[in-house]
C-alpha cells in the first residue's frame, strides 16, 4: 500500500532532497510514516510536499510527483500560500486548478483513495497584522477544498476545526511556530486527525 | 513601450539570471531587442523565458513573470517541452490539459491587461540529434500543440506566428544543421529566422 502526501511547507517540513519522495521531513508525514509502516513493511510512505507551493505549482508537477508515483492513498494539503502569499491565487482560479488536479487524478488513478485536508491558520508572527486577510483567505480556500471533496467523493479533514478545538485548551504558541507551521505537537494533531479520517486503528499496528 | 517574451529554453537562450527579465540571453529576444530599441530609447525588451518550461510551468509564475511586468506587447512560445518531457521523464503535458492551461493564461492576461497586444508563436520541431529517434511522435504531437495554439490565437484575437512554416520554408534553402543541432534548440541563424518572422507579424515600428 503506497501513501503519498502532497502539499506545501507544512507537509515538506525541511526535506533535504525534493526529488526523493522517501525523504519524509520531520513533520506529520514522518509521524504517520513511522506508524503506518511500523509493523507493515508493505506500506510505503512518500512525501512530495514542497515549501511555498500554491495549487498552481502542484499542477505543474502533478504528473511527475503524483500520478507517476501511483499512490493507493493520496493526501493533499494546500491553500495557505494561495490565500496569504504575496503572489496568491484568487479563489476562482484556486478552485479551477484544484479541480483539474482531482479530475486528472480520478482519470489516471481511478482506484486511488483521496484525502483532502483543508488549510488552516492560527494567530502567530506570520499572521499577525494580516490576520483578517489570512484567516478569510484561508477560510475561502478551505470551503472550496471541502466542496471539491464532496464533488469527487474524497475524504475531507477539517484541520481548522482540529486546531480550533485544541486552542481551547492550549495557546497558539503550543501548536504553531508562526501561525502556519506547526510545532511537533501541532504535527501530531494533524497526524491524529488524518488517522481518524483514514480509519487507522491503533491495534492495526499489531502492538495492542 | 514594453515588450515581454515568455517561453522555454528557446526563448531563454542561456540567460545568466532567470529572475532578471532584463537578462536577454543570446537568442532571438536579444536580436529583437537590438532592433527594437536601436532608435527607440522608450522601448524596453524583457525576456522571461525559462528552460524546461511546459505550459503548466508558466502558470505558477504568470503573475510575477508576466502580469506584474505590465507588457504592452506579450509574445509566447511554448509547447515543445510538453511533448519532449513525456519521452524524457514521463512528465509531458497531454494535449487537452495543454489547451486548458494555455487558455487560463490567455484569459488571465486579457482580464488583467486588456490593452496588451499578444503574439502567440506555434511550436516547431526539426530533424536533429534529440528528435530523430522518435521523429513521428515529435512531429505529430508538436503539430497538435501548434494547432491548439493557433486555435487559441483565433479565440482570443491575438496575432499568430507559425514557426513550423517559417522553418519549413528555410529548409528548402538550407538543411537542418543550419538552423538547429538537436532539432529544437537553434543556431544563431535559426534565432535570426524567428526574429525576422516575428517582425513581419509585428509590423509597424520595425526597420
Amino acid at each position: 500500500m503506497r501513501f503519498l502526501f502532497q502539499g506545501d511547507s507544512i507537509t515538506d517540513t525541511g526535506r533535504l532532497n525534493h526529488e526523493d519522495p522517501h525523504d519524509l521531513g520531520c513533520g506529520y508525514v514522518l509521524l504517520l510514516g513511522a506508524e503506518l509502516a511500523c509493523f507493515h513493511p508493505e506500506n510505503e510512505i512518500l512525501n512530495m510536499g514542497i515549501l511555498s507551493n500554491r495549487v498552481l505549482h502542484l499542477l505543474a508537477r502533478w504528473k511527475k510527483d503524483c500520478l507517476n508515483l501511483r499512490p493507493d492513498v493520496l493526501t493533499v494539503l494546500v491553500g495557505v500560500n494561495d490565500g496569504g502569499h504575496w503572489y496568491g491565487v484568487k479563489p476562482a482560479l484556486f478552485e479551477e486548478v484544484y479541480n483539474i488536479l482531482l479530475r486528472e487524478t480520478r482519470e489516471k488513478l481511478p482506484d486511488t483513495r483521496i484525502l483532502l485536508m483543508g488549510s488552516y491558520c492560527m494567530h502567530g508572527t506570520a499572521t499577525e497584522g494580516v490576520w483578517d486577510l489570512v484567516s478569510e483567505g484561508t477560510a475561502v480556500r478551505r470551503e472550496i477544498t471541502e466542496k471539491l471533496a464532496k464533488r469527487y467523493g474524497t475524504d475531507y479533514v477539517d484541520l481548522q476545526e482540529e486546531f480550533d478545538r485544541a486552542l481551547q485548551k492550549l495557546p497558539p504558541t503550543h501548536w504553531t511556530i508562526d501561525g502556519v507551521h506547526p510545532t511537533p505537537a501541532g504535527h501530531r494533531l494533524i497526524a491524529q486527525a488524518w488517522k481518524r479520517a483514514y480509519g487507522w486503528r491503533e491495534k492495526e499496528d499489531g502492538q495492542i | 513601450m514594453r515588450f515581454l517574451f515568455q517561453g522555454d529554453s528557446i526563448t531563454e537562450a542561456v540567460r545568466g539570471n532567470c529572475s532578471d527579465p532584463r537578462e536577454l540571453g543570446r537568442g532571438y529576444v536579444r536580436m529583437l531587442a537590438s532592433d527594437l530599441t536601436c532608435w527607440h530609447p522608450d522601448y524596453e525588451v524583457l525576456n522571461a523565458g525559462v528552460g524546461g518550461n511546459r505550459v503548466t510551468d508558466l502558470l505558477p509564475r504568470w503573475r510575477k513573470d508576466c502580469l506584474e511586468l505590465y507588457p504592452d506587447v506579450l509574445t509566447i512560445l511554448i509547447g515543445i517541452n510538453d511533448v519532449w518531457h513525456e519521452l524524457f521523464n514521463q512528465n509531458g503535458v497531454e494535449a487537452p490539459l495543454f489547451e486548458e492551461v494555455y487558455r487560463i493564461l490567455l484569459r488571465e492576461t486579457r482580464e488583467a491587461l486588456p490593452g496588451t497586444r499578444i503574439i502567440l508563436m506555434g511550436a516547431y520541431v526539426m530533424h536533429g540529434s534529440a528528435t530523430n529517434e522518435k521523429w513521428d511522435y515529435f512531429e505529430k504531437e508538436t503539430a497538435i500543440r501548434r494547432e491548439i495554439t493557433r486555435k487559441l490565437a483565433e479565440e482570443y484575437g491575438t496575432d499568430y506566428l507559425d514557426l513550423q512554416k517559417t522553418f519549413q520554408e528555410a529548409l528548402g534553402t538550407c538543411p537542418e544543421e543550419c538552423w538547429t543541432g538537436d532539432g529544437v534548440h537553434l543556431t544563431p541563424p535559426g534565432h535570426r529566422l524567428i526574429a525576422q518572422a516575428w517582425k513581419k507579424v509585428y509590423g509597424q515600428g520595425c526597420v
